[in-house]
């Protein structure tokens, strides 16, 4: 009867995971390796049903190419700048929020709102308020930069930052500030008491209690600039040239503008292997957190 | 009277710095609603007006254009934002509930689910825009509605999994003892209780489905575009239409926002779902 009992809660807790598994196997691991299969093919448009074995063609040609290398350096260079900064910001304001002042509360409201605006949409507004002729940010902007020319190669990167920062921070934000109400107020009298100022209290009482949320974040959002793809794709589209052509946007334009599918599936599988180890580390940093 | 006097110039300067930051961050979506109430010439005159007449030019012409249609884009919008939420939800809340209480082989989905999430997106556009080609699917809602059912799932997992690990063991007792099977367990006891949890997960998928570009991008060209891609549409090699790219820009933003407003303290369980804990 028992052993029965346990045999029956196995299938019961087993069925219910059949439909998020059906739905993981057709719609990300059935492509995935459909993928990882044309990874080995030259497939184009035009021989798509019928595409020609060529073994790790694509990936030595891959190699090879200096655009591939090019697009994986910027997306390093962006994601570690990006995170650098947005991690300094979010901690700054967090720790500023971090006490009561009027208005507090609509404060916080409006510190979130360009986190739920669209990547795309955002990256879209940008395009037009940084434009040289006629966006009014650029021209504000200009009696400090000298130009107007805020999507051109001497600035492009330093809107893409900007844009992406107001996109992005409050992410961080909202991450640490949740972590710093957690820390105990008695513990930051306490060492008020002890006549730590405002600086040695976060260094010494704050940080040391919330490091394993700030590790977390920092490398979910160091991986998530990486892959950065919609807010520059709608701001310079990786231009001018391919001078801001990240990884995705590479991808991007040899699978959906030149329709080379064979070698765009070897970019994104050598990037998606490269990503595998820190991702199944955060996963399982994550997972801790949750039991 | 002294210290007094000290504390409220430090609540003076901590608001003028809270200002200067909300300026910062808001000021381009600021702006770009302003500029979508101005008129062409106001656009392009230099220096920028800050000043002007506004007028409703452009979003009578984002809604009358030929050849655009606006209103369908939106409609779609809110077709695949509701239905993918829904899906996700169905999927999701069994799942949580096993990996909650039978444990086992749930933990490997729940792991999968997370790093779904953290793998590049262009590693799975490209099989599925080839694969729903092939099945005829490019261009019709239920493809967009796939795969934003899929990138909804990994957080309404989560937060699923949090709210029924907040519930007490007891009242599934009493009804296994009543003799409820698993289905009612889950139709009458469980999904009733989360009913809120439900809700503020479901604005959480609403906006992801909303705000989601890649695969509504590539999967769409005319019937299911939705509004975030629609918006690109005026962009084009001839001409770029700033006022009226301004004003749809403005009108898709204004879901997302409302919810900012409204569920606040939903939103912020969400995107710290799995972060916090850790």
């Amino acid at each position: 009867m028992r052993r029965h009992r346990i045999k029956n809660k196995k299938i019961i807790g087993w069925l219910l995971l059949l439909p998020i598994t059906i739905w993981l196997v057709c719609f990300a691991l059935a492509p995935m390796l459909y993928g990882l299969r044309l990874s080995f093919y030259n497939a184009r448009i035009n021989n798509i049903n019928n595409p020609d074995f060529i073994g790790f063609g694509n990936y030595i040609k891959l190699f090879q190419s200096a655009d591939f290398g090019a697009s994986l350096l910027w997306s390093l260079r962006f994601a570690v700048i990006a995170t650098l900064i947005q991690m300094v910001l979010g901690v700054l304001i967090a720790q500023l929020f971090n006490r009561n002042f009027p208005g507090k509360s609509a404060a916080i409201t409006l510190f979130l709102l360009p986190m739920v605006i669209s990547p795309f949409l955002m990256g879209t507004m940008f395009r037009l308020l940084f434009n040289e002729f006629v966006g009014p940010i650029a021209y504000l902007l200009s009696g400090i930069t000298g130009t107007t020319a805020m999507l051109g190669v001497a600035f492009v990167n330093s809107t893409i930052l900007g844009a992406d920062a107001i996109n992005r921070t409050p992410f961080v934000f909202i991450n640490v500030y949740s972590a710093m109400q957690g820390v105990s107020q008695e513990l930051i009298e306490a060492s008020k008491v002890d006549g730590a100022n405002a600086f040695q209290r976060l260094m010494h009482v704050t940080f040391p209690l919330i490091s394993s949320i700030l590790w977390v974040t920092f490398l979910e959002k160091l991986l998530a600039s990486f892959l950065i793809f919609e807010l520059v794709f709608a701001l310079s589209a990786g231009g001018p040239g391919s001078f801001t052509q990240g990884i995705s946007i590479y991808i991007y334009r040899r699978a959906f503008q030149r329709s080379d599918y064979g070698m765009a599936s070897a970019a994104s599988f050598t990037l998606a292997i490269m990503l595998l180890i820190p991702s199944l580390y955060l996963v399982k940093r994550m997972l801790k957190g949750i039991k | 009277m002294n210290t007094k006097k000290k504390r409220i110039l430090g609540i003076i300067l901590i608001l003028l710095v809270v200002l200067v930051i909300l300026v910062v961050f808001n000021i381009g979506v600021f702006t770009n609603v302003l500029t979508s109430f101005k008129s062409n010439a106001d656009i392009s005159s230099s220096p920028p007006k800050w000043i002007f007449k506004p007028v409703l030019d452009h979003y009578i012409h984002v809604f009358s254009k030929g050849g655009y249609n606006f209103g369908k884009y939106l409609q779609n919008s809110v077709i695949i934002a509701i239905i993918s939420t829904l899906f996700a939800t169905l999927v999701s809340i069994p799942a949580a509930y096993s990996i909650v209480r039978y444990h086992g082989f749930g933990e490997k989905i729940l792991g999968a689910t997370m790093l779904l999430r953290l793998m590049p997106a262009l590693a799975l556009a490209i099989p599925v825009f080839l694969i729903f080609n092939k099945f005829h699917l490019i261009d019709t809602r239920i493809a967009i509605i796939f795969m934003h059912t899929l990138f909804i799932i990994p957080t309404s997992l989560l937060l699923f999994i949090g709210y029924i690990q907040d519930l007490p063991v007891e009242i599934e007792e009493a009804a296994e003892i009543d003799g409820a099977n698993i289905i009612q367990m889950l139709t009458k006891v469980i999904i009733p209780v989360l009913r809120p949890g439900i809700a503020s997960t479901a604005i959480l998928g609403f906006i992801t489905s909303w705000n989601e570009y890649l695969f509504s991008g590539v999967l769409s060209f005319k019937n299911s575009v939705t509004a975030t891609v629609g918006t690109s549409f005026f962009i084009t090699s001839y001409q770029v239409e700033w006022g009226p790219m301004a004003a749809a820009i403005t009108i898709s933003s204004i879901p997302t926002v409302i919810f900012i407003f409204i569920a606040q303290k939903s939103l912020i369980r969400g995107m710290t779902a799995g972060s916090v804990k850790g």
